[in-house]
């Protein structure tokens, strides 16, 4: 491969810093990933700080003006972005940008798009110490529209009110619905105190991915961050596997629409990575699987029935939109497909394709700066350094009589059902 | 099998380059070799979409309408076959297969890592060879339905084709791709091998693959598969379109977080490259007026009349339709559509913003060359532009010869007079 990891070195200030050189690559990224615990009342904070951040900087105290800055560096990009990792936040502040060798003429734009980019950062547009009021409420009002409009995604909607039964009790359940409150009630000032104990106590994980290999990019992340004032968390323990519960969980809402969202889940106390996933593809993740073949194809009950693994919460979710009447025939057949492979009633071939598909999915990370970014990242948090081809080979050596075991720790926890009703398209002129 | 000469196409300002090969099946085949890429991507594409619906052959006679949904309804079942189904055959090769079907296209897809020449052959062999039945097209109803379903609970869709609905009388552009759960009712197996034997001649199809590839060995697997066809000069009907739109507002109720609206523009259709720069041009135009750096969204934003999700776009094809439309979230949807008016009246050329312009063009640059950074888009660039009739490397050509006169002459195409403005709310 191309790709090489040029260093990762580890910071005593808790900042590591990972450099993935590729000539291939006609751009290149930094990534800072700022990563904290999920607290309820401080993430939504955080998050609005950093999309705050990703407007306009102190040189470029206006959205536009920074834009324009931004365009001119040929289509040079800032984003801002937050997820949940188990039980932490990873907030995240993105620059893609051009390789000097791409520009007219050679132009050099690669040093000030990234001291721009830490500007955005480290030296933001605050009017007496806080952020400006300006973009304080145009970010988190945005925010907030953000989190009303996820109704208008009846998949995604479902998932969260389904995470609220699958992980009850856990950080990992809290949504954006639960951090709309906090947004709401937040002051400039608030923030802005957020926005100085994320950079003091987050874990930060910087990733300078693509096509540019010029020190000087990694010299000038290091030196501009070596003026924090430090003191981080420690480093993040991520595997936190969910419990699974005594009882059942079976629940159910209503919503305006035509189709009904069934979600399962099931968990484990016994995880193996590469059963897991050989398991997790086999039954749901495949247009070969169980659940597509026989749910779909044969049965005809759906146009997705996929199943997907949430890693580091030992929890498998199946997920399906059909019609409200057909759920308990659904139930019953994924059930039915899911034990089908607890018994051992698949096949040699199927087993082989599956850990084919997934070794030849993870040498596809190559070809995208950001995935063998991800790709990295995953392995760093699991303290493992394995290369797309390794993971490939361990998955292939994973035996029948391992899924089997694997596959029989998986149990059912929680049904969740998104009944939709009335159709929802009552259209008038 | 007699070596074939490409056409060879080149920029010095991304360092790529592609071929195309004119094989002697019928089919063009189009080749972009990336170096140091892991991975190959291809699509077996027709120019077949929902719009389509109306067509004759040498051998139909007359011009003979389809049910709605009837390409996308195909593409499903291309994946059916005697003895295994298509996925089950791609299965053996770890590669992923896909599909997809457009206004104006459907298109056969796979991406491979380790190896391409056997996930390729299945590509050429199985759209080649369909095996569809009474009992499989009955089987997949349900499903289409499903997805028809799914479909239909985005209001963001919804708006889409309200918005369609209300710009066009009668051109098919307005029906959804996907039919209605009443209209894929009247598919059968002898009406879908009917548009199969119409649309699915390599003389209306195009190879696009991209990646580590080499094409010498794509072309030996084309020697191998491809089955020479006549050419049964195809045309499709398209009914007459007044350009008045078909009904200036409309409002439709879904479960929404915020209300989002629509405002669209019905524009003269254009084919070839005539339309490909003016998309092009009005592209930028809207960005001067109505994009994240202009006056009136700094105005807009800041008012609350407006927020970050709206956007531009410029949604035209050479199948005979050309619409802009400005969308996004607002809580008062008129006070958006009024704002834009108040806009519109004071557009004149002291007031289009020549720095911003040569602004987007720089960026518009930097866009086009980051696209072949990625193998699937190379492969998707290729096809949708050779589809349309352009080059793949034209973009970057027309954006070194644009001027701010040519690019602001298209904002007389936002004419209130031919507009619709639609709403979705609670």
């Amino acid at each position: 491969m191309s790709v090489e990891i040029t260093f990762r070195k580890k910071y005593p200030n808790g900042i590591n810093l990972t450099k993935i050189y590729d000539s291939k690559f006609k751009s290149f990224g930094i990534v800072i990933k700022l990563i904290v615990p999920n607290d309820k009342t401080k993430v939504p904070l955080y998050t609005l700080a950093l999309d705050i951040l990703a407007t306009s900087s102190r040189k470029y105290p206006e959205m536009e003006q920074l834009s324009k800055e931004l365009s001119n560096l040929y289509s040079a990009s800032i984003g801002s972005g937050a997820s949940k990792i188990s039980e932490y936040f990873s907030l995240s502040l993105t620059l893609n940008c051009i390789c000097d060798e791409y520009t007219i003429d050679n132009e050099q734009v690669s040093e000030k798009a990234t001291e721009l980019f830490l500007d955005c950062l480290l030296d933001p547009n605050l009017e007496n110490g806080v952020f400006a009021n300006k973009y304080f409420r145009l970010c988190r009002d945005d925010l907030i529209d953000d989190t009303d409009a996820i109704i208008n995604n009846k998949r995604r909607y479902a998932g969260i009110l389904a995470n609220k039964r699958i992980y009850k009790g856990e950080n990992y359940s809290l949504s954006a619905f639960d951090y709309r409150d906090v947004l709401k009630n937040a002051s400039p000032e608030q923030v802005t105190e957020a926005y100085y104990e994320l950079l003091k106590k987050a874990y930060i994980d910087i990733f300078v991915t693509g096509g540019n290999n010029d020190d000087k990019i990694t010299d000038i992340i290091i030196s501009r961050l070596s003026e924090l004032e430090r003191a981080p968390f420690g480093e993040p323990e991520y595997d936190s596997f969910s419990p699974l519960k005594t009882e059942v969980c079976r629940d159910s809402e209503t919503i305006e629409a035509n189709q009904s969202q069934l979600i399962m889940a099931y968990k484990t106390d016994n995880y193996n990575e590469y059963a897991s996933k050989l398991f997790n593809a086999m039954l749901g993740a495949l247009p070969t699987s169980k659940l597509f073949m026989n749910v779909r194809e044969k049965m005809s009950l759906c146009y997705y029935c996929d199943a997907m693994l949430s890693e580091f919460k030992g929890t498998l979710i199946i997920n399906s939109g059909l019609d409200s009447n057909n759920i308990s025939l659904a139930q019953e057949a994924i059930t039915e497909q899911l034990e089908a492979i607890q018994n051992g009633d698949f096949t040699d071939e199927e087993m082989d394709n599956a850990k084919l598909y997934l070794s030849e999915a993870y040498l596809s990370n190559y070809d995208s700066k950001y995935d063998i970014c991800t790709w990295y990242s995953f392995q760093f948090s699991h303290g493992t350094f394995d290369t797309p081809e390794e993971k490939g080979r361990k998955i292939k050596a994973v035996t029948r009589e391992m899924l089997i075991e694997e596959a029989k720790h998986y149990k059912l926890d929680t049904v969740f059902v998104l009944k939709g009703e009335n159709g929802g398209n009552d259209d008038e002129a | 099998m007699m070596k074939l000469e490409p056409e060879i196409f080149r920029s010095e300002l991304c360092k790529n380059e592609y071929h195309l090969y004119h094989h002697p099946s019928g089919l063009d085949v189009l080749i972009m070799q990336l170096p140091g890429f892991t991975t190959t991507e291809a699509l077996f594409a027709t120019k077949y979409g929902s719009v389509n619906n109306c067509f004759k052959t040498v051998d139909t006679g007359d011009y003979i309408k389809v049910p709605d949904g009837i390409a996308h309804y195909l593409e499903h079942k291309l994946f059916e076959g005697e003895e295994c189904g298509v996925f089950e055959r791609y299965a053996k090769t770890g590669a992923y297969a896909n599909a997809f079907t457009s206004f104006g296209t459907t298109a056969y897809t796979f991406s491979a890592s380790s190896d391409y020449k056997e996930p390729l052959a299945i590509l050429l062999d199985f759209v080649q060879n369909p095996y569809i039945t009474d009992e499989n097209v009955e089987k997949e109803r349900g499903i289409i339905a499903q997805e028809i379903k799914m479909t239909n609970d985005s209001p963001v869709r919804a708006l889409f084709f309200e918005q369609l609905g209300c710009l066009y009388h009668n051109h098919p552009v307005k029906i959804d791709i996907a039919g209605t759960v009443e209209s894929i009712q009247d598919i059968t197996a002898p009406l879908l091998y009917k548009c199969y034997n119409t649309f699915y001649n390599l003389h209306n199809m195009v190879l696009s693959i991209a990646g580590n590839v080499d094409d010498e060995t794509v072309l030996a697997i084309c020697d191998k598969y491809l089955k020479p066809v006549e050419n049964k000069q195809l045309e499709s009907f398209f009914p007459e379109e007044p350009l008045t739109v078909a009904k200036p507002r409309s409002e439709i109720r879904r479960q929404v977080g915020v209300p989002i609206f629509s405002l669209g523009f019905k524009c003269p259709p254009l084919t070839g490259k005539e339309l490909q720069r003016t998309s092009m041009a009005c592209d930028l135009m809207l960005k001067v007026f109505f994009g994240s750096m202009s006056e009136w969204y700094k105005e807009a934003v800041n008012q609350g009349i407006i927020n970050t999700t709206f956007s531009t776009e410029v949604f035209s094809s050479a199948n005979g339709y050309f619409t802009i439309i400005l969308s996004g979230e607002a809580k008062d949807p008129e006070a958006a559509y009024n704002s834009i008016c108040a806009k519109l009246k004071t557009i004149d050329r002291a007031s289009f913003d020549d720095d911003l312009f040569r602004t987007l063009i720089k960026s518009g640059y930097g866009s086009e060359i980051m696209k072949y950074n990625i193998v699937s888009e190379c492969a998707e660039f290729m096809c949708y532009n050779y589809l349309s009739g352009v080059g793949c490397f034209d973009n970057l050509q027309i954006m070194s010869e644009l001027t701010a006169d040519e690019v602001f002459e298209t904002s007389k195409l936002l004419d209130l007079d031919r507009s619709s403005f639609c709403v979705v709310r609670n």
